[in-house]
């Protein structure tokens, strides 16, 4: 059984009268101890996902199932519980933790919740063992989150997601505020925890190069739709969706020494303010044919457990400028 | 960890007391203000008591027997203004104590934007739109003189103020991710207002609370002034003002100046207390 599925969830949202459609019909597994990421620039929806997944927004359309229970069918109080095994940690630290509460009462929090008859003393030793294990000491416990390094602060969010065992964590750009030398150390941290527990990650971040060391499976999210999904080497390696192309091609070439052709995409990510009728990147699209907007494109597979939502996409890698050196 | 590596020794309060009042003197000027009227009102030597009048001496300018003069009835005015901070200064304290328990109770529970809570801010509205004074004074003079009835004067114009400040605030704070980080961690609704908004909230009540004392101080007065909660010879500022409201044409301004200057004073300290409460929080 996987620990998260989604089958064909939807969002739409309403913001000042206008529908926004954030997630267009995605379907996602994670299976036990596995981390899969999910890439999109801002806007791509891929933040709602995350929510849906952590039950806090339920979708307009579609399932989002947790260990095999439907999230939308439990009560607040089963979801409640069930948060205990479902956790997560955000992008911001600072802002996701309360400026008025010790940094230890933080790490505490899960455990008067979830474990209320915990007494005083084991609920301590808990939380210092936590923080220990998330490299502090006891001796953070006494002090506020703004007396504390932004590194620091994303321990103590990664602290408190984990300390009661949870089965998912969802990982919302967890480094993506850090700076780069921390953010090697915080993904270590994140590795070697996960080794550990035996947890499943939920990786969300618009950085491929964050991605590619830490994830098992990728799912490139475009106009809440994921366009690409399938085995970390393969997709990173091989891509095949014009899309991923032309995201890896702009990672690639900031790379230096390495020359690369830019993959062009015309014009910006347009505001998800209809619903996709036709191919999400219909009208960016350097390979686009006529079919590609006669209705939404579907995902296929294209190579063991490699999908992608492509007419074309066998025959993207002649058709694109590829990545010779120049 | 270095094994050298020591925690600092504490500070002694008093260090820290003056490091506060240095960094920010209108929390010091204020407070401190504030502090010596009551301690005065309770505690110091007065020269006359200020509840027995002395019938040889009416109406009796500034003097070095009786600093403020004395009023009609041959009260001694310094003595009256002292001691009136007593009642005004304790009802102020207490009126605004009230209104805040008022506004965390009912403004934290609203602070969601649901139609039941839009609908009470709507009410909310209708009321405030009324001048709350002349309410209070009517409701008072209905219900009787008694003295708690003056505390609930200030509560029905300043309770409203904190309950949109206090929701107003905590809808703000909703809004923050440590919020849906709390809700991602099973917190029932109860345990997010109460451990989350409310603390922080706290700073913004500090500064509501001095202004609210300011204003309650003036609606003390003015109920005083106009005879509701006063039992002679009970010294206080509104009821000497308007016993020495007469004079002032006749030449006895001291009567009614002298409350007049200390219903001020208590007004200006506790405006420098919370302007000094409002950069503290800009600080941090």
């Amino acid at each position: 059984m996987s620990v998260l599925e989604l089958s064909d969830v939807r969002h739409v949202f309403r913001r000042g009268g206008k529908e926004v459609f954030a997630v267009n019909g995605v379907s996602l597994t994670v299976e036990q101890g596995e981390t899969v990421a999910v890439i999109g620039e801002s806007g791509s929806g891929k933040s709602t996902l995350g929510r849906i997944a952590l039950g806090l927004i339920t979708p307009t359309g579609g399932e989002a199932r947790f260990d095999g229970a439907a999230l939308s069918a439990l009560s607040k109080a089963d979801m409640r519980a069930a948060r205990a095994r479902l956790q997560v940690v955000f992008q911001e630290p600072y802002e996701s933790l309360n400026p008025r509460i010790k940094v230890g009462d933080i790490v505490a929090e899960p455990l008067i919740i979830h474990q209320p008859g915990l007494s005083r003393a084991q609920r301590r030793d808990r939380v210092v063992a936590m923080l220990e294990r998330v490299g502090l000491s006891a001796e953070h416990a006494d002090r506020l989150p703004r007396h504390l390094s932004g590194g620091q602060q994303q321990r103590i969010g990664i602290a408190r997601a984990i300390i009661t065992g949870p089965r998912l964590v969802v990982l919302d750009e967890p480094t993506s505020s850090l700076d780069v030398s921390v953010r090697a150390r915080v993904l270590d941290l994140l590795r070697d925890l996960q080794r550990e527990e035996g947890m499943s990650y939920l990786f969300i971040s618009h950085d491929l190069a964050t991605v590619g060391t830490i994830s098992d499976r990728v799912a490139v999210m475009y106009l809440g739709q994921i366009v690409e999904q399938g085995p970390t080497a393969e997709v990173l390696g091989n891509p095949r969706h014009p899309y991923t192309k032309a995201l890896l091609s702009a990672t690639l070439s900031a790379v230096v020494g390495e020359r690369q052709e830019h993959i062009p995409l015309r014009g910006e990510i347009p505001n998800p303010t209809r619903e996709p009728r036709v191919c999400v990147l219909s009208g960016r699209c350097p390979i686009e044919v006529a079919e590609c907007s006669t209705g939404p494109i579907a995902a296929r597979l294209v190579a063991d457990r490699h999908e992608v939502a492509c007419l074309r996409a066998e025959r993207s890698d002649e058709l694109l400028p590829t990545g010779e050196p120049g | 960890m270095s094994e050298t590596t020591k925690a600092p020794a504490r500070p002694s309060v008093a260090h820290s007391v003056w490091r506060a009042v240095r960094g920010n003197p209108g929390i010091a000027i204020g407070g401190g203000m504030l502090l010596a009227m009551l301690l005065a009102a309770f505690f110091a030597p007065l020269p006359y008591d200020p509840i027995t009048p002395d019938p040889t001496s009416v109406q009796q300018a500034p003097s070095g027997a009786h600093v403020f003069g004395t009023d009609a009835n041959g009260f001694d005015v310094f003595s009256r203004v002292v001691a009136a901070g007593r009642s005004d200064l304790v009802l102020a304290l207490l009126g605004t104590l009230v209104s805040l328990v008022v506004g965390l109770l009912i403004g934290l529970p609203l602070s969601t934007k649901s139609r039941y809570s839009e609908g009470f801010m709507r009410a909310l509205d209708a009321f405030q739109s009324f001048p709350l004074i002349v309410l209070s004074v009517t409701i008072v003079s209905l219900t009787g003189n008694a003295i708690q009835n003056i505390v609930y004067a200030i509560v029905i114009i300043n309770g409203p103020r904190f309950i949109r400040l206090i929701r107003g605030e905590a809808l703000a704070i909703r809004d923050g991710r440590f919020i849906e980080a709390a809700v991602a961690t099973g917190a029932r609704p109860r345990r997010i207002v109460f451990r989350h908004i409310m603390p922080n909230v706290v700073d913004v009540c500090l500064v509501q609370c001095s202004l609210t004392a300011a204003n309650a101080v003036i609606v003390i007065a003015a109920l005083n002034f106009l005879g509701i909660g006063v039992s002679p010879p009970d010294p206080t500022w509104g009821s000497m003002v308007q016993v020495g409201a007469q004079g002032i044409s006749t030449g006895q301004w001291w009567v009614a100046i002298w409350p007049g200057v200390a219903i001020f004073v208590a007004i200006a300290s506790l405006n420098v207390l919370a302007n000094g409460i409002q950069r503290r929080m800009e600080g941090s």
